[in-house]
Formats: structure tokens, C-alpha cells, sequence
């Protein structure tokens, strides 16, 4: 899964520490999401769409294999 | 700095430590400390393993208070942590377990006592939390409604 994440908390200059309160999770985790390294549940992202005021498919999207397998 | 959910974390794990080695502890109190040679006190035996089940109750309670206080990311890795590493560490204890049954530990120092007692004790201190573990997995894996978090 690829996400905008990064390009979008920029955006609102927000801070890795600022959107993890926001979310209420680790900062750690807000930096695991934004490298790929960890696809959030559907609760979260949600909640991170919500909080952007966006869709959720206009923050994640699916990437190589899964693309590939959804056609 | 420390966010609510960590400081709460902290706490249910520290809670979860030091009540526990209390009430693992706590019939040292009532009977004092034991001797090598002293003959099988029945009531003390009762005792300390009822206040060992205690301790591992509240240690469990607190360790799951402490793991609800993590975001679904650390809940992740954590389990992936102890899935992966404990089966890791089985496999890494297969051979040394294998060499110490075997009576390896007698023929790399003969100070060392082998026999069939010593090997049954070695056996069951092994597969003892072996079993348990595998019976909690099939537990978890099969309970609903761990199986729907």
C-alpha cells in the first residue's frame, strides 16, 4: 500500500510528533506508516483521512503486486 | 515528553513486575527462608506454588492492561515479536536441549552427576512451558473473540 502521508503532513507543516497526538498513536508509528513499513487498519485510516479531510483513497492507494492482483 | 498512554504503560508493567516477585515472594514471610536439606514442609510446598499461580494472575492482569495502553502498530510488532522470536528461540534451544539430554554436560566435566532422575527433572523443566505455551496458543487461536481482534 502507498500513502501520500508524508507529502499531505507537510503540507500543514505539521510535525511527525503533531500528527501522532492528533491520531492519538506513537510517533513511531505515524514514521512506520509514511515509509511503508506498516498498513494501517481501516479504523486508522479513516481516522487519518478524517483528520486530513480527505477520502481514504486519496491518502493511500495500492501499490505493485496488490495493484497488479486488483486489475 | 511522555504522553499519557506511556506513563500508564510504565505503571501497568512496573505494577505487574514488583506485585508479582511480592506475592512470589510473600510465603518467605510466613516461613522463612528454606535450606537445601530441610525436609519437604507440605504446607509450605501448597503454599508457594498457590502464591506462584497468584503472582502469574496479576502479572498477566497488569501485562494486558499495559499492552492495551500500545497503538495497533506497537500491538503488531509486538506480536510479531513473540510469535517469530519465540519460535526462534525454540529452534536455537532444540540442539542444546538435545546435548544436555543426551548427557553432554557429564561428558564435558564428570563433576557434573547424570542419571535417569536428573534426566526425567531436565525433560519436564523443558517441555513443561513448551506444552503450556502450544495449549495457550490453540486457546487463543481458537476463542472468538481473540480470534476477531
Amino acid at each position: 500500500m502507498k500513502n501520500r502521508l508524508k507529502l499531505l503532513r507537510g503540507e500543514r507543516d505539521w510535525t511527525q510528533a503533531d500528527l501522532a497526538r492528533r491520531l492519538d498513536v506513537s510517533r513511531e508509528s505515524v514514521n512506520a506508516i509514511e515509509t511503508g513499513r506498516y498498513n494501517p487498519s481501516l479504523t486508522l485510516a479513516f481516522k487519518i483521512a478524517d483528520l486530513l479531510g480527505m477520502r481514504i483513497e486519496d491518502v493511500f492507494s495500492p501499490s505493485g503486486r496488490f495493484r497488479q492482483q486488483i486489475g | 515528553m511522555f504522553n499519557q498512554r506511556f506513563l500508564l504503560r510504565v505503571t501497568f508493567v512496573s505494577a505487574a513486575l514488583l506485585g508479582g516477585l511480592a506475592i512470589v515472594w510473600s510465603p518467605l514471610l510466613l516461613f522463612g527462608p528454606s535450606r537445601p536439606h530441610d525436609p519437604l514442609n507440605s504446607v509450605r510446598l501448597l503454599t508457594g506454588t498457590a502464591a506462584c499461580g497468584m503472582a502469574m494472575a496479576w502479572t498477566l492482569f497488569f501485562t494486558l492492561r499495559a499492552y492495551h495502553q500500545l497503538d495497533e502498530f506497537q500491538q503488531d510488532r509486538s506480536k510479531n515479536s513473540w510469535y517469530f522470536g519465540s519460535l526462534i528461540g525454540l529452534t536455537l534451544s532444540a540442539p542444546p536441549f538435545f546435548f544436555i539430554a543426551a548427557g553432554g554436560l557429564h561428558w564435558v566435566d564428570h563433576q557434573i552427576p547424570s542419571g535417569i532422575h536428573l534426566l526425567r527433572a531436565f525433560l519436564i523443566g523443558y517441555f513443561l512451558p513448551v506444552i503450556c505455551m502450544a495449549i495457550g496458543f490453540y486457546v487463543v487461536r481458537f476463542w472468538p473473540r481473540a480470534a476477531s481482534q
